[in-house]
């Protein structure tokens, strides 16, 4: 999947970043969980990655600090 | 007394992606590469093993095995990331930590009540903070420390009290260091048991598996008390020599041959199973005159690198007043090297390419594959090898 640019509602707490709304394809998404977090490093920029569920939905975002922009990286229905 | 702690993830990459996705959780899921594209299984949950998935298996031929099972591409920068995590959480409880691989790490305590407890500690950390699982194996000896981690999979804990009885009643193929080749050839012996190899005369497995032969029989009796120095041990060494054609100044010629030099020793070392803690280096200026310089090491060492390390730092210490004319290595305070404790010294990735840079060596030749800074010793491989200077 190519990602794709979304708008994230977060707040900051503790040193860390907790995103709490998606706003994707005029959609509004609340996330329920944050399974997974984890960082990696690309063309020398930091990347935050977060696992969240919401709904019957799995979406893995990521946080670009030096752009300071959000992306969905991957998303899958939950339905088994 | 050393005790051993050995902890090893279970199925990490699986788990990782079962702990970002929860709803997979008791399902058979795989981390491996697309089955178009010929990949591979990297890691498999535990279900998937109920199916027969193991890594290294064909992705085609799992999903045939079970077509439920969940394939997940994997993501190695997540992978690294939490073994990251997991190191630097173990390195603030133990100092000694040494990490083996990607999901495997050693450490060792002086006790083995301090050895449960903090391994106790450690595996509740992980389940805690990283929501995944780990089996510990503990013992007074790494190898059936590692054996022993093996044992109760998954979120495992297993203490041997007496390695010895542990590892004589094991099957040779489950012991680190003995491969498929190995326990083939020990098999057509008549020997499927560790205790069974006590039973062949050590000349006998000298010929057959040449110096594999020492850490087979030590693994047998656990007995690593015998790295005395050999009789003599100061006075013998280990050593080679090389004359150049012109005599030579220049340092990066000098540290290439010292290289190739350091190589040799390492195989003469190894057939005869040798490590020593006593480098002499040896300078013949053009007019003749030789330098010898000497260091006694604090550990004992074989690994060409290792040897090539210290006398790259004796060299770069020296005035070279004239061009020389022979460069030449010797290892001195021998002694009768003891695998046991040397099998993890290194990475479990660097033993694999050590290995297999050693086997093109055998089967193309000593020129087949070389350390970029070997090169200079022949300078017709930069044409043939179409190495080009930027």
């Amino acid at each position: 999947m190519r990602m794709e640019q979304i708008f994230v509602f977060a707040y900051f707490a503790k040193g860390k970043i907790y995103p709490k709304i998606i706003v994707w394809n005029r959609k509004i998404i609340k996330v329920e969980k944050i399974t997974y977090y984890w960082k990696s490093v690309n063309d020398e920029s930091l990347n935050l990655h977060f696992s969240i569920l919401s709904g019957s939905f799995y979406y893995h975002i990521l946080y670009s600090l030096s752009s300071n922009r959000w992306y969905l990286v991957d998303t899958e229905s939950i339905s088994l | 007394m050393k005790w051993w702690v050995h902890l090893d993830m279970d199925s990490f990459f699986a788990s990782v992606e079962i702990a970002s996705r929860p709803y997979y959780k008791n399902l058979p899921v795989a981390v491996g590469e697309n089955a178009n594209s010929g990949g591979i299984i990297l890691s498999s949950s535990y279900k998937a093993r109920e199916y027969g998935i193991r890594s290294g298996m064909p992705t085609y031929q799992a999903i045939e095995k079970c077509p439920s099972l969940i394939m997940i591409n994997p993501d190695m920068e997540k992978y690294i990331y939490v073994s990251d995590i997991l190191y630097d959480m173990i390195k603030k409880i133990v100092w000694n930590v040494k990490r083996y691989s990607i999901d495997e790490v050693f450490f060792f305590t002086s006790t083995k009540d301090e050895a449960i407890s903090k391994s106790i500690l450690i595996k509740d950390l992980i389940k805690k903070n990283l929501k995944i699982t780990a089996s510990f194996g503990i013992s007074d000896n790494i190898i059936v420390a590692k054996m022993a981690s093996d044992e109760f999979k998954p979120d495992g804990f297993f203490i041997v009290d007496d390695s010895l009885a542990y590892i004589r009643e094991r099957e040779v193929g489950k012991v680190p260091g003995i491969g498929r080749k190995t326990e083939k050839k020990l098999n057509s012996i008549g020997v499927y048991y560790v205790k069974q190899i006590d039973r062949i005369p050590f000349s006998v497995l000298r010929n057959i598996f040449k110096h594999r032969a020492y850490f087979l029989k030590e693994i047998s009796t656990l007995l690593t008390k015998k790295l005395e120095p050999l009789d003599g041990g100061v006075d013998k060494s280990i050593g080679q020599t090389h004359t150049f054609s012109e005599d030579t100044r220049n340092m990066e010629k000098l540290l290439s041959y010292l290289s190739i030099i350091t190589e040799n020793i390492e195989r003469l070392m190894d057939e005869k199973f040798f490590e020593g803690n006593i480098i002499k280096l040896v300078i013949r200026y053009s007019d003749f005159t030789t330098f010898t310089k000497q260091k006694k090491l604090g550990r004992y060492i074989y690994r060409g690198d290792d040897i090539f390390l210290e006398v790259s730092k004796m060299i770069k210490t020296m005035n070279l007043v004239l061009s020389v004319r022979l460069l030449g290595i010797s290892v001195k305070g021998l002694r009768q090297r003891g695998l046991c404790g040397n099998i993890f010294l290194s990475d479990g990735y660097s033993q694999k390419l050590e290995e297999s840079i050693k086997n093109i060596k055998i089967r193309f030749g000593d020129r087949a594959i070389m350390k970029l800074r070997d090169l200079y010793t022949n300078d017709r491989s930069f044409k043939n090898r179409r190495i080009t200077y930027l």
